[in-house]
């Protein structure tokens, strides 16, 4: 639950006190004073959390006073000067203001220094470092980037492997900047290359042959809030210039409008494929590269956590109301193995071994996991067969294999299974025509058998 | 000399103040005009005068002689 603060804002102009704390108001109960006579009296009288302070009122630079008079109560500070005279920001820096914000700010910047401020409060660090399990020093530093991240405005890149957390640390992130905030996510690779830019911009009603009735779009939707776009190296690059310039511009244009929409969202993108080559390849703009990849997190694979592995394991255990118990060799095989799948492989592994019949796990019974999870062959190789019905006729039963056997495990996604199995438009429905047509032959010989 | 250099430095703080009042100001109206028509109606006015108030400062700097 967010904590209201009380917030107190020292201001003599009239319009700007009314907007800004209309502004604070979201936050908790705003105090205003318009002089520094009231300004002194509040903050003795009131426990205020933080201070908006403009350093000119009915005195000039009467606010260096009254930031002393904060400090000594020990206020979080925040200056709202239209001075530009370093001299003067420096004095208000040494007296013990924690952010010096020049007018004419944008309310962005007064987010941030709130969330400054909080995150002071909450040690953000050791939250997810509890979060994530982790004691490793690599990872630490990349969670650094995160408070970062969280106090600028630029954008947040995510990469590693799957399964490392990528999604858990967007979601964290965006707890971090409001949890009564939209979260709007989307996994690129799960919307077709046709229907991502309605998706993303939104679309008006006749824009396109079944756009019945016209639609948000998922950047209008993530206004105030947080977009997160997974899988962003799939995003087809006839819609990166529009992102960009929506990332840019922080408006857009809904697909067949000429109306444009604003929408001020924090963009958090994620990956696991290594941009700089798909850029290389031409498969990746350079400029929205650079453009995203304002915060950048790595998320160590699990097989390099070594330290953590233990505990990791260990929570998923705890977490199961059907408590099993590890013999040290069972624990000793989960160490060993080198976990391509991450987090989310483990998690399934452990799940597995607590729907097993026995109380105490030992090591066959992980190895047996193990070993079936590693034997995801569609069929082995069976020499006799392909001599018998020729090779051509055998690498096509493969390809039909493989095929349905990814759709199947991606619920039909087509556009997933085609970036999973690495291929084009083409050689997909190459090989679904053949299903296709085959299927029947083969029930045909099913049936005669 | 000396004088100058001091009502410019306080002129523009005078206008940096005043952007940023108008500026927050156009920014709450754009945001608030159709669910907050009170608050709107209290900024309006002084909105208007702010940016007369604008003007005067802008055409004040530039009286100043400039070295």
């Amino acid at each position: 639950m967010e904590t209201k603060l009380n917030i107190l804002l020292i201001e003599d102009d009239l319009l700007s006190r009314l907007t800004l704390k209309s502004r604070l108001e979201k936050y908790g109960e705003v105090f205003e004073a318009e002089n520094s006579l009231i300004a002194f009296d509040l903050i003795e009288r009131k426990k205020i959390d933080l201070a908006f302070v403009d350093l000119d009122l009915e005195e000039k630079l009467i606010g260096l006073e009254i930031l002393k008079k904060l400090r000594s109560k020990n206020v979080h500070s925040i200056v709202l000067s239209g001075r530009e005279d370093n001299s003067i920001i420096e004095k208000a820096y040494l007296i013990g203001c924690s952010d010096f914000l020049s007018k004419p700010f944008s309310i962005e910047s007064i987010q941030g220094a709130i969330l400054k401020y909080k995150n002071k409060k909450e040690n953000i660090l050791i939250q997810l470092q509890d979060a994530l399990l982790t004691s490793d020093e690599n990872l630490l530093d990349e969670i650094k980037t995160l408070k970062m991240a969280l106090q600028g405005h630029q954008p947040l890149l995510i990469t590693g492997e799957s399964g490392t957390g990528k999604t858990f640390v967007a979601k964290f992130f965006h707890e971090l900047v409001g949890q009564k905030k939209p979260f709007v996510h989307l996994n690129c690779s799960e919307v077709s290359e046709s229907l991502i830019e309605s998706e993303l911009f939104g679309h008006e009603k006749g824009a396109f042959t079944g756009a019945l009735k016209s639609k948000k779009g998922l950047l209008e939707l993530a206004h105030d809030g947080v977009l997160f776009l997974d899988e962003i190296a799939t995003l087809p690059i006839s819609s990166q210039s529009k992102l960009l310039k929506a990332i840019e511009e922080k408006s857009f244009y809904p697909v067949g409008s000429e109306k444009p929409v604003s929408s001020n969202f924090r963009l958090v993108t994620a990956t696991c494929e290594n941009l700089r080559s798909k850029i290389l390849n031409g498969e990746f703009r350079e400029d929205l590269y650079f453009r995203l990849e304002g915060y950048n997190i790595h998320m160590k694979p699990l097989r390099q956590r070594g330290q953590d592995l233990k505990g990791i394991i260990e929570f998923f255990l705890k977490r199961n109301k059907r408590r099993i118990i590890l013999t040290e060799k069972a624990m000793s095989e989960l160490i060993k193995y080198n976990w391509p799948g991450n987090i989310r492989e483990l998690e399934k592994v452990i799940s597995l071994l607590q729907s097993n019949d026995k109380g105490v796990i030992d090591e066959t019974d992980v190895t047996l996991i193990l070993h079936k999870k590693g034997k995801n062959k569609v069929e082995e190789i069976d020499l006799e067969e392909i001599k018998l019905i020729g090779l051509p006729v055998y690498l096509e039963r493969i390809e039909a294999a493989v095929l349905q056997k990814t759709l199947f495990e991606n619920n039909d996604k087509v556009r997933k299974t085609m970036i999973d199995l690495k291929l084009s438009n083409n050689s997909f429905y190459r090989i679904m025509t053949n299903i296709n047509s085959k299927s029947v032959n083969i029930v045909r010989n099913d049936e005669a058998k | 000399m000396k004088q100058n250099s001091e009502n410019e430095t306080n002129l523009t703080h005078d206008i940096n103040a005043t952007l940023s009042a108008l500026l927050s100001a156009l920014e709450l109206i754009n945001g608030e005009w159709k669910s907050n028509p009170e608050l709107v109606d209290r900024i309006v006015p002084l909105t208007i005068n702010k940016v007369e108030l604008l003007s005067l400062q802008i055409a004040e700097y530039r009286k100043i002689p400039k070295p």
